[in-house]
C-alpha cells in the first residue's frame, strides 16, 4: 500500500515538473516559427475573418499546427464563455475576449485561464501600456492583447464643405458643437453625428477617457459621478439639445444613418474604415478623418472604444500550439492583421508597417491612418474593472434619462453611482 | 407477487420522467438555493449567509425591475385576457364567417420564433426608419419614440406580449367555451334571457376554471418575461423595461455573478409561488 502511494506521489511530482517545464520553456518563436510544434487547435471567436485571413502567414512559420474555428454571433459569445468557464467545460484552445471583459472573467474565474506570464512577459515593453494592463489581473497575464481601437473624428467632407466648415478648424468640442450647428443648417435633415441614446455611450466614453479617467478608478472606486463625468455628460446633453445629434439605434441603425446620408460624421474607431468600404462603397471619396477634438485647447485627444485579446483556457489540451498562435498573432502577426483587416495593433513595432503611411483613394483624407498614429496610446492606463458591465449599464441609463427625460446631469450620475454601489459593494470615489 | 408487480409498474413507467425531472429541475433549483448563500471571492467560493439577499434589498435596479414587471402584470394581463375572451366568444359563434381562418390567424403569433418576432418588431418600430412611424407620420402625426421613451417603451413591450399571447389564451378559452353544453343557452333563450344575461349567468360562471387557469398561467408568464424585453428594448431606456428575468440573465451571462443571480431567481420563485397560491385561493373562494 505504501509503495503504491509512493509511486503515485512520484508520478504526481514528475507530472507537475513536466507541466512546469513545458510552461517555462515553450519553443515558440513568432519570427522564425517552429516545425516541431504540432497538433490541431480550435479558436473561439465571433470574428473568424480576423484570424482566418492571416492563417496562411501563420502556417508558413508553424506548418504543423492546424487552426480550426468555432465561430458564433457576438450576442452568443459571452454566454458561451461564461458557461464554459463556470462549468470548466472546454470551449476551445484559444478564446477571444474583449479587453473590457478580461477583468470580469479574471476575477470570477481566475483558474479558467492559463497564466501566460511566464511565456508572455517578455513582450510587455513592446505593447500599448493600457492594453497590456487590461490583460493582467492580480499580477497574472490572462490574455494577450490583439487590436487597440483608437477613436477618430470621421466626417463627410462634402457636407462640411457645404456648410463652410473647415475640419482642421475643429480643435475643441465647443468648436465641434458650433460646426455642427452650421452643418445642420446647411444640410437640412442631416445631423452632425449619430449617438445611440438608450443603447450605448460611445461619445461619453470618449470624453471621459480624454480627461484621463473612466467609470471605475484605478483604486477600484466608483467614479461615474466624478466632475469629469459630469463634464462629459454635460457636453453630450448640450450637443443633443442643440439638435446636432441623431439617435441611431444599434449598429444597424448607425449604418442605416450613414448609408441614408443622414449623418455628417461619426466619432468611432479606426475600424470604421472597414465599415465604410463594406457598407457604403457609393460614398467613396466623401469620408475624411481627423484627430478627435479635445475638451480644452491642447487637452487630451485619445480615446479607445473596443479592442480585444486572446486567452488560452486552462483546460486546453495543446497549450504550446495555442501559445504559438496567440504569440504570433498578437506580436509579429499583428502587422498582417493590420494589412488584411485594418485592425490597429497593440504591438508597437507593427506601427512602423508601411501600410500606415500608404494613401487610400477611398477617403477624402487619403492618409487615413495618420490621425490615429498621432493620437494613439492613452497617456494613462484605462482600467475597466471587474464590474465594467454594470458600470456600462449604469452610465447608459444615466445618459438616457438625461437625454430623454428631464433629470439633471448631476442627479442622473449620482443615481448611477448609487446603483453601482448597491450592486457591487464598491465605494464611491470623491468627486 | 402479482400484487407487488402491479404496484411497481406505474413507477417503472414514471422513472425516466422522474429521473429527468430530478436532474434538470430539482437539482438546478436546489443548487441555485445553495449558490444564493455563497459568494465568489477571486474565484474562491465561500459561504456568505444572506449577504446576496441583503444586496437585493439595497439594489435599486432590482427594485426597478420588480416595479416594471409589476406594471406589466397589472396592466397587460387583464387587457390580454379580456381581449382573448372576447375574441374567443366571437369566434365561437357559428354565425362568424371564416372562423377557422381567424382562429389560426390569431393563434399564429404564439408559435412564431421569438427571435424572428423580435427582429420584426425592432425593424417595424425603429424610430427613424421603421414602417410604423412612417405610416404615423404620413398621417400627419408626430413619430412615436417606441424604444427610447420610458412609457412608450413599456407600451411597446406590452403590445408585443399582447400580440403574441392573446391567440394562445384565446384557444384555451375556445376549448373552455366548447365544453359548455348548447342546451343551457337554448333553455335560457326559451326563458327569455338576453345575450348579455346568457353571458353573465352561463358563460362566465362555467368558464371560471378556465379563466383562473389562464390568469395563473399569464401571471407566471409575465413574471418571467425575458426574451421580449431583451430582443426589442434590451431593458432600456434607463432600465424602464428591465424585467426580473432580464436582470437575472444579465447578472449571469454578462456579469458572471452566479450567486447574486441565484438569489434573484429564488426571489422570483417565491414571488410566483405566492401570487399563484393567492390567485388559486381567490378563485376557490369565489366558487364556494
Amino acid at each position: 500500500m505504501k509503495n503504491r502511494v509512493t509511486v503515485f506521489a512520484a508520478f504526481g511530482i514528475s507530472a507537475v515538473v513536466a507541466v512546469g517545464l513545458a510552461q517555462n520553456a515553450p519553443a515558440t518563436n513568432p519570427q522564425k516559427g517552429n516545425t516541431n510544434i504540432k497538433g490541431e487547435i480550435t479558436l473561439f471567436s465571433w470574428a473568424e475573418p480576423s484570424y482566418s485571413s492571416v492563417l496562411a502567414e501563420f502556417n508558413k512559420l508553424y506548418p504543423n499546427i492546424q487552426v480550426k474555428f468555432t465561430t458564433v454571433g457576438y450576442a452568443d459569445a459571452y454566454p458561451k464563455i461564461t458557461a464554459s468557464f463556470a462549468g470548466n467545460v472546454p470551449l476551445a484552445d484559444v478564446v477571444m475576449i474583449e479587453s473590457e471583459r478580461v477583468e470580469i472573467y479574471g476575477t470570477r474565474f481566475p483558474n479558467a485561464f492559463t497564466d501566460l506570464s511566464a511565456w508572455g512577459k517578455k513582450w510587455e515593453r513592446n505593447f500599448d501600456r493600457s492594453k497590456w494592463a487590461q490583460s493582467e489581473v492580480k499580477g497574472k497575464l490572462l490574455t494577450m492583447p490583439t487590436d487597440a481601437a483608437p477613436v477618430g473624428m470621421w466626417y463627410r467632407a462634402d457636407l462640411l464643405e457645404k456648410a463652410g466648415v473647415e475640419p482642421s478648424s475643429i480643435k475643441t468640442w465647443n468648436d465641434y458643437l458650433e460646426a455642427g450647428k452650421k452643418v445642420v443648417i446647411a444640410n437640412p435633415g442631416i445631423k452632425m453625428a449619430g449617438i445611440d441614446v438608450t443603447g450605448s455611450e460611445t461619445l461619453m466614453r470618449t470624453l471621459i477617457q480624454q480627461q484621463g479617467s473612466f467609470y471605475i478608478d484605478q483604486d477600484g472606486k466608483i467614479a461615474v459621478n466624478s466632475s469629469k463625468m459630469v463634464r462629459a455628460l454635460s457636453f453630450v446633453k448640450s450637443a443633443w439639445d442643440a439638435g446636432i445629434l441623431a439617435n441611431v439605434q444599434g449598429t444597424d441603425g448607425l449604418i442605416g444613418a450613414i448609408k441614408g446620408n443622414r449623418v455628417a460624421g461619426v466619432n468611432l474607431p479606426v475600424w470604421m474604415i472597414g465599415i465604410f468600404k463594406a457598407f457604403t462603397p457609393e460614398q467613396k471619396g466623401k469620408w475624411g478623418v481627423a484627430q478627435l477634438p479635445s475638451l480644452t485647447a491642447g487637452g487630451g485627444q485619445t480615446a479607445y472604444i473596443g479592442g480585444s485579446s486572446l486567452a488560452i483556457p486552462s483546460n486546453s489540451q495543446n497549450k504550446e500550439a495555442a501559445w504559438a498562435f496567440v504569440e504570433w498573432y498578437t506580436t509579429y502577426g499583428s502587422k498582417n492583421v493590420l494589412e488584411k483587416r485594418g485592425a490597429w495593433p497593440s504591438f508597437l513595432p507593427s506601427l512602423s508597417a508601411p501600410v500606415l503611411n500608404a494613401a487610400d483613394a477611398f477617403f477624402a483624407t487619403p492618409n487615413v491612418f495618420a490621425p490615429f498614429k498621432k493620437s494613439a496610446f492613452l497617456s494613462k492606463s484605462l482600467r475597466y474593472s471587474s464590474d465594467y458591465d454594470k458600470a456600462f449599464a449604469a452610465v447608459v441609463a444615466a445618459q438616457a434619462s438625461v437625454l430623454t427625460g428631464d433629470q439633471s446631469v448631476q442627479a442622473a450620475l449620482d443615481k448611477a453611482a448609487n446603483d453601482l454601489k448597491n450592486q457591487t459593494g464598491r465605494e464611491i470615489a470623491g468627486k | 407477487m402479482t400484487s407487488r408487480r402491479i404496484v411497481l409498474t406505474p413507477w417503472a413507467f414514471l422513472t425516466p420522467a422522474l429521473l429527468l425531472y430530478a436532474l434538470f429541475t430539482v437539482y438546478p433549483v436546489a443548487r441555485a438555493l445553495i449558490l444564493s448563500f455563497q459568494r465568489n471571492i477571486d474565484g474562491e467560493i465561500r459561504w456568505a449567509g444572506v449577504a446576496q439577499y441583503q444586496r437585493l434589498l439595497g439594489d435599486d435596479v432590482f427594485k426597478q425591475a420588480l416595479f416594471n414587471t409589476g406594471i406589466f402584470l397589472v396592466v397587460q394581463v387583464p387587457i390580454m385576457l379580456l381581449a382573448a375572451l372576447l375574441i374567443a366568444i366571437a369566434l365561437n359563434s357559428k354565425r362568424f364567417p371564416l372562423r377557422a381562418l381567424f382562429r389560426s390567424a390569431f393563434f399564429l403569433p404564439s408559435i412564431m420564433s421569438l427571435v424572428a418576432v423580435g427582429v420584426l418588431f425592432r425593424v417595424l418600430l425603429n424610430e427613424d426608419l421603421g414602417l410604423v412611424n412612417y405610416l404615423i407620420s404620413s398621417l400627419g402625426l408626430s413619430a412615436v419614440p417606441w424604444i427610447t421613451h420610458p412609457w412608450w417603451a413599456k407600451i411597446t413591450v406590452m403590445l408585443l406580449l399582447t400580440w403574441r399571447y392573446t391567440g394562445f389564451m384565446m384557444v384555451i378559452y375556445l376549448s373552455g367555451l366548447q365544453t359548455i353544453p348548447d342546451e343551457l343557452y337554448e333553455a335560457a333563450e326559451i326563458d327569455g334571457s338576453s345575450g348579455w344575461q346568457s353571458f353573465w349567468y352561463i358563460t362566465l360562471p362555467l368558464l371560471r376554471p378556465t379563466i383562473l387557469f389562464t390568469t395563473v398561467l399569464s401571471t407566471i408568464g409575465v413574471l418571467q418575461i425575458f426574451d421580449e424585453a431583451l430582443i426589442v428594448t434590451r431593458g432600456g431606456p434607463s432600465n424602464e423595461t428591465l424585467t426580473i428575468g432580464l436582470y437575472l440573465y444579465q447578472t449571469v451571462f454578462s456579469s458572471a455573478d452566479f450567486h447574486y443571480a441565484a438569489a434573484l431567481s429564488w426571489v422570483l420563485v417565491i414571488l410566483i409561488g405566492v401570487l399563484s397560491v393567492l390567485q388559486l385561493r381567490l378563485g376557490e373562494r369565489g366558487q364556494g
